[in-house]
């Protein structure tokens, strides 16, 4: 786009004479309308009243005006019609800005006259500066692929691909193990409804087959991830099946005939007892498990005795193909969803329990089989709580769903031998929810029997084989001892064993616990990476209906990047190659990997994947990036324009700089509830505490202003990730500069800021100007 | 049912009397727990330290009782309490707790400070074993024996009479 002219329009809304009644209009206006490049310097009377904004639909029609300042009070809203209004006459909407005088405390009670004037004067000539660099932008446009990927085919997995599907998209399903189904598959009953989860997945299996967009990608892996939002390259490793999807039809002849017998893994725990309801064993050629789609049986061709074809001459379709060999396949997809699951949390670990040593002890996960199979039903069955869960040795977190699943198992047990009776060992009971209506409900039950207390460690009986235990009843502080048939251990979830490899290829952060990092409140699906959204225990742990409903909003997140484009707001950085060194710090600190290296290899942000935070801006030492609506050439003009002092000459004068998501509305709110913030400051928006790079403090510092001050969010709390620590980080590394420049290191200063911290903003600034006036004036004050 | 202990003091079992005075000012005084005694308050209750405890159960307290009054801050009935007397320190109860409590290094800290306070005394059989080691470094079984029994008629004297010649004939006295 053409640079248009510099010819500037300065319009200021006095806002009903509420700017009036504080400042010398008279005087501002014609101060200003002296200054170079104005060609035209007005007061609106009303500017949404009919014609109220005639004269400057004239002026822009005419093509007098090259870029806009509007004085005064303008909400979001007015901002947005003024936008729209001067769009439809051609201007393009990012030339123009707006100054706020209230906000800065112009009009505060009990300021000199003079100061106010003077301020408001300085304030619009930052501005103007500002408004002399602005370039005219427009959206752009990426292409976008109508289809998503869908990593971990379980029942988050399945339910989201429904959705998606539903909608028209094409999903991709990539699952690990030679069926779908997920671990739910492989549970006897499930909460609230306490109905079989088989039922709901068959149903979403259907749906899928049935709308033929859907393609499942069975016994498959992410082996690497190119591109960004809208068009990621996925490249698919997929283990042979050894028999024709398109060919078998689940016969059976070819198990008939198998001669091997092969212990049933589940994928999840190799070696380890078979979770839940699946069979214990099958023949080496078998159906998909844990659910038997893909209809196609599955060969595990490492337990074949050498040379033998058994299946493939017995199929009478032709379907076994005992040669296929791994091979790889690309996908092209909008957006990705991670619906990657849990594994249990191996229980041996837990060594006093005996998980593993002695046969009547098993986990939540083996009872689910023990209910759903016809084996007789133990009588005297004793229920842990907390397993290796909220114990700092183990599991630092609840699981959330253990509590409830041992009181189904209960009720399941109860039903199945009425006189069976149960024993809960707990700590804290968490059935939250409607789930407290079953833990009542069990509490009355004649067998159930509640202990506040965890046994510390378990011991056969000598002869019979059943278990005996001693635990301090907590509640009445007596001692219980037992001897059980059967001790379940309610052991807690920890992220998928594929998660791990799945983090290192998708590049895709995870926290201390290995679950995958998310913004968990504002945007809880929304990993690090744009494009890559997180549902399910994947990102937290949690039960079957919060799971499929977290995999089902992620989805939602994820259409934002299909349906053919993207559109891209212009406030992506650049970076000037003129400058650049390629010294990769940009690389490095991109809260959300950003950055790839173009054909000359420079870095070069992808504008899909970029959230436009501005951190790359603050960390560039070179400050070669901007960000292309808040250029670092438009923030030094304004800085610039603000070294003259508009205070009495012995006042220190302060620059601050604000995140525009918390510490920007706390000073907004402190002036408006009229808490006495010192005029001595000057402040700027940021899009986040991490943009302010140290060469426009520096630059600050240089022209004389007496101390600057950044304010960011709360620890923990930027949704940047860290960009406060990066920049208070970046602040600590510049005061050992001062220092060594003979400059006192607390002129710069870093302070938190929660949305709501207007009192904690007015103290900071006080105390700020009145350690600034100890300090005496900057030596590079003129 | 707990053996009740009238020798070592007040303590009062689940009597819940007291309706008219208000416990604002007994709660929460974690301020005054000494450094060693901090861990108390991480604890959650959930027994295990008492579930495993070889020696709790034969007394009016269990481990998990007397981490209980630490973390109210009732330090007093605390120090007082009998169950000190018995823990082993065998660790047990440090092994299996979730939340990482050394209990049985608190538990010997507040037996130390209800010493220091002089909630607890130690009886003759104790003060001489102190204070021989504090003297000599070593023991003297014999001397120690005497002393502790000093003033007291043998209870099975004929039996102890018949150790007596045994533990001579087998060299086992100076």
């Amino acid at each position: 786009m053409e640079t248009p002219s510099s010819k500037t329009g300065l319009f200021f809304w006095d806002q009903g004479g509420r700017l009036g009644k504080a400042l010398d209009l008279n005087w501002l206006l014609g101060k200003l309308s002296k200054t170079k490049g104005i060609s035209c310097c007005s007061l609106l009377d009303d500017p949404w009243g009919p014609g109220g904004l005639s004269q400057v639909v004239e002026k822009v029609q005419k093509g007098e005006l090259g870029r806009l300042l509007w004085v005064g009070r303008f909400s979001r809203e007015q901002q947005g019609i003024l936008k729209k209004k001067l769009a439809e006459e051609g201007f393009n909407p990012y030339l123009q800005e707006w100054c706020d005088l209230e906000e800065q405390g112009v009009c505060r009670d009990g300021l000199e006259q003079t100061v106010r004037n003077k301020k408001a004067l300085l304030l619009i000539q930052m501005w103007l500066a500002r408004v002399r660099l602005l370039e005219p932008l427009a959206p752009v446009e990426i292409p976008a692929s109508d289809s998503l990927l869908v990593i971990g085919a379980g029942a988050a997995g399945l339910h989201a691909a429904v959705s998606l599907t539903n909608l028209g998209k094409e999903v991709h399903l990539v699952e690990r193990q030679s069926g779908v189904g997920g671990k739910v598959a492989s549970l006897h009953r499930f909460y609230p409804r306490l109905c079989d989860p088989r039922c709901g997945l068959e149903f979403s299996i259907q749906a899928l087959s049935d709308s033929g967009r859907a393609r499942f990608h069975t016994l498959s892996r992410v082996v690497s991830l190119e591109g960004g939002p809208g068009n990621f390259q996925v490249r698919l490793e997929k283990r042979p099946r050894f028999v024709d999807e398109a060919r078998c039809n689940a016969c059976g002849e070819c198990a008939r005939v198998c001669p091997v017998e092969v212990r049933v893994s589940a994928g999840s725990q190799p070696g380890g007892e078979p979770p839940g309801l699946l069979p214990a064993a099958t023949r080496a050629i078998h159906p998909s498990l844990p659910m038997g789609f893909p209809v196609a049986y599955v060969v595990e061709r490492q337990y074949c005795p050498p040379g033998c074809r058994e299946c493939e001459r017995a199929c009478p379709s032709k379907a076994v193909e005992l040669d296929q060999e791994t091979r790889e396949e690309d996908l092209l997809v909008g957006a990705i969803l991670v619906t990657t699951g849990w594994d249990p949390y191996p229980l041996s670990k837990v060594e006093e329990f005996g998980y593993g040593l002695y046969p009547n002890v098993i986990s939540n996960l083996q009872m689910e089989g023990l209910l759903g199979s016809p084996t007789e039903t133990p009588k005297e069955v004793g229920f842990i709580q907390c397993v290796g869960s909220r114990d700092e040795r183990h599991l630092s977190y609840c699981s959330t769903v253990c509590c409830s699943v041992s009181l189904k198992q209960a009720l399941y047990l109860k039903q199945r031998r009425p006189d069976a009776n149960c024993y809960v060992f707990y700590q804290d009971i968490r059935s939250t929810g409607f789930q407290e209506e079953l833990y009542q409900k069990l509490k009355e039950m004649e067998g159930v029997t509640f202990i506040r207390g965890i046994p510390s460690t378990v011991r056969p009986e000598a002869g019979t084989g059943r278990l005996r235990l001693r635990v301090e009843d907590t509640l009445s502080g007596r001692e219980v001892n037992l001897a059980l048939d059967l001790l379940v251990l309610a052991g807690g979830m920890v992220p998928s064993q594929g998660s791990e490899e799945l983090a290192q290829v998708l590049k895709l952060p995870r926290n201390s616990l290995g679950f995958f990092e998310s913004h968990l409140q504002c945007h809880p699906e929304e990993s690090q990476r744009t494009g890559i959204y997180v549902g399910g225990c994947s990102r937290e742990p949690m039960g079957v209906a919060a799971s499929i409903e977290s995999a089902q909003h992620a989805s939602l997140e994820a259409l934002r990047f299909t349906g053919g484009t993207v559109i891209i707001d212009p406030k992506y950085p650049v970076v000037d190659k003129t400058k650049c060194d390629k010294c990769k710090r940009c690389m490095e600190e991109c809260p959300f990997g950003s950055f790839y290296f173009d054909e000359n290899e420079f870095p070069s942000p992808h504008l899909g994947r970029c959230r436009q935070c501005g951190n790359c801006v603050g960390i560039c030492p070179l400050a070669a990036i901007s960000l292309r609506n808040l250029t670092i050439k438009q923030m030094a003009a304004q800085i610039q324009a603000a070294s003259t002092s508009f205070m009495d000459g012995k006042e220190p004068t302060v620059f601050a700089f604000l995140c525009q998501n918390d510490a920007y509305y706390a000073a907004r709110d402190a002036v408006e509830a009229g808490l006495p913030v010192p005029p001595n400051v000057v402040f700027l928006k940021v899009p986040c505490a991490g943009y302010v790079n140290n060469a426009l403090i520096a630059d600050a510092l240089a022209l004389g202003i007496d101390g600057v001050l950044i304010g960011g969010c709360e620890d923990g709390q930027c949704h940047y990730v860290k960009g406060n620590q990066l920049v208070s980080k970046r602040s600590d590394d510049l005061s050992d500069k001062l220092q060594k420049m003979m400059m006192e290191r607390d002129r710069v200063r870093f302070v938190n800021l929660e949305i709501r911290d207007s009192e904690k903003y007015t103290a900071t600034v006080e105390q700020f100007v009145q350690d600034l006036r100890a300090m005496g004036p900057n030596p590079f004050k003129m | 049912m707990p053996r009740s202990f009238p020798g070592y003091g007040w303590h009062r079992e689940g009597v819940m009397s007291r309706v008219d005075e208000m416990d604002q000012e007994m709660m929460g005084q974690r301020e005054g727990l000494p450094e060693e005694l901090l861990p108390a308050i991480r604890c959650v209750q959930c027994g295990k330290c008492s579930s495993g405890c070889p020696v709790a159960f034969d007394t009016a307290h269990t481990p998990r009782k007397v981490i209980r009054l630490l973390q109210r801050g009732w330090l007093e009935e605390a120090g007082r309490s009998p169950f000190l007397g018995f823990c082993a320190q065998c660790q047990a109860c440090t092994v299996r707790c979730p939340r990482g409590v050394q209990v049985s290094e608190v538990l010997l800290a507040l037996l130390r400070f209800a010493r220091a306070k002089g909630w607890v005394r130690p009886d003759g059989f104790h003060r001489s074993f102190e204070e021989m080691i504090r003297q000599r470094g070593r023991i003297n079984e014999l001397r120690l024996g005497l002393i502790s029994q000093a003033g007291r008629l043998p209870s099975h004297p004929l039996e102890d009479l018949l150790l007596l010649v045994k533990m001579l004939l087998r060299g086992k006295l100076p």
